[in-house]
């Protein structure tokens, strides 16, 4: 069991990364229980989105928690944060 | 005239050297760590002052931050008239850099000085500032600025070296046993190898360029290897497999510390399967100094920035709370008992990513510490 969730992200990932504002998807934890959390750069409304383009809420069985990520970059001074 | 020093100011070599018992027998009292003379901050070799003038006899000077009636002083505190036969005069030189005055004041009085002569003597080196870590050290612990010559600045991870005979990585890692042959600086390949466009040999700067390291006065290291990083463009990002942004750079054993600055001793390190989500991290690095953070995702995948509009897509990454920011790249990531966990690489305003320190080690081929914990 303990990997099982491991699996259902691997079979996610790319079609979760081609997601608009998608930068991250892993592994968390909330209230004990392992989430797949995804990361976007910003939050966006479900409105504003085609459905096509919405991250689901669930992905066999498990939460999917979405959370604001920002863009990662290279941590170099000046040029690397905003390169 | 400005040249002709007032006579009774110079204290001539015989003086100096008839001085320096009494100067020992002071610094052993006045400077004794276990029974320290309130406000004194160092002793040295000069002349008797009366009434602001120089009275041309030698004396032992006893440099204080700063003047205090006898009155409000303890009777262990105060500095007694004479030393054997030689006698004692106070000087006041305001507040230097405590750390540093015991070994630099007093030889940089040579004779009889003014209060505003030796203040000039106290070097003017900030005493805090966001990028301590940028100066250069030797040897160069984990935390400071690092950089090949054509980058900026990152930071050094820790030191390492390469995996001795017995070693395995894989599936049943374990430490080897035997004599290092060489020593490496860890830290990432966007910091040691220019994002893959640098050459074995290359010059490796400590401080990086940004913080004033030049070649060849301040080269610490020569790049040995890198782990390739797939950049779209011009491959796809769902072709990428990268798991690390990491190199190493080989320097001399005498100039490489790998203690993290303020962190400590790396104990060990910690298998990828083990590192587990809500674990409390920290780092030491070039920019933001010591921080702190909180583990919240692995096993992630995520697209990273590399300039120029070039993403690479890093899997099998950790994230945590922003612990980092520019400048803070090839830093350390370890749990508050020093096992390292992560070698970071990339942040956001909100959050930073690191690569599994497992991954690095394989990919390198590099022990990072002697136990797996």
């Amino acid at each position: 069991m303990p990997n099982e969730i491991d699996d259902v992200l691997q079979r996610h990932v790319a079609s979760l990364m081609a997601l608009p504002n998608v930068v991250s998807v892993g592994i968390g934890e909330q209230d004990g229980r392992p989430t797949i959390v995804v990361g976007v750069t910003e939050k966006v409304p479900s409105a504003e989105l085609a459905p096509e383009e919405l991250i689901p809420e669930m992905l066999e069985g498990h939460e999917v928690d979405v959370q604001e990520l920002g863009a990662p970059v290279i941590e170099l001074p000046e040029e690397g944060r905003y390169g | 005239m400005a040249e002709a020093a007032h006579p009774k100011m110079e204290l001539t070599f015989a003086d100096a050297a008839a001085l320096e018992d009494a100067r020992s027998h002071a610094v052993e009292e006045l400077l004794s760590p276990e029974a320290p003379h309130s406000n004194v901050v160092g002793v040295a070799a000069g002349v008797k002052w009366k009434n602001g003038e120089p009275t041309g006899d030698p004396a032992v000077l006893a440099l204080v931050t700063h003047k205090v009636d006898k009155a409000e002083l303890a009777e262990g505190d105060l500095v007694p008239a004479k030393f054997g036969t030689t006698r004692t005069d106070v000087l006041e030189i305001g507040f230097p850099m405590i750390e540093r005055a015991q070994t630099q004041l007093p030889a940089a009085v040579n004779g009889a000085v003014r209060e505003e002569e030796q203040q000039m003597a106290v070097p003017q080196v900030p005493l805090f500032g966001a990028e301590a870590l940028a100066r250069r050290a030797r040897p160069a612990e984990g935390g400071y600025s690092v950089g090949h010559f054509k980058i900026t600045a990152g930071t050094i991870g820790t030191c390492v070296y390469d995996l001795l005979p017995g070693a395995a990585t894989g599936s049943q890692p374990r430490p080897g046993v035997g004599i290092p042959q060489r020593f490496y600086i860890l830290s990432n390949n966007h910091v040691l190898a220019n994002v893959n466009a640098a050459m074995v040999g290359d010059p490796i700067l400590q401080p990086g360029p940004f913080d004033g390291g030049t070649f060849p006065a301040d080269l610490i290291a020569r790049l040995s290897r890198f782990v390739p990083i797939t950049l779209e463009p011009p491959t796809p990002r769902l072709l990428h497999r990268n798991l690390v942004d990491a190199a190493v750079a080989e320097g001399q054993f005498h100039d490489l510390d790998r203690e993290i600055y303020w962190g400590g001793y790396v104990r060990g390190w910690r298998r990828r399967a083990n590192v587990a989500v809500g674990t409390t991290v920290q780092k030491t690095g070039r920019t933001t100094n010591f921080t702190t953070g909180r583990i919240t995702a692995i096993n992630a995948t995520v697209d990273v920035g590399f300039g120029g509009g070039r993403i690479g897509r890093f899997q099998d990454q950790i994230i945590t709370t922003n612990m980092s920011a520019g400048g803070d790249s090839g830093s350390l990531i370890l749990t508050p008992d020093e096992v390292a966990v992560g070698l970071l690489f990339a942040g956001s305003s909100v959050a930073t990513i690191a690569n599994q320190i497992e991954n690095v080690r394989s990919l390198l081929r590099v022990e990072v510490a002697e136990q797996i914990l």
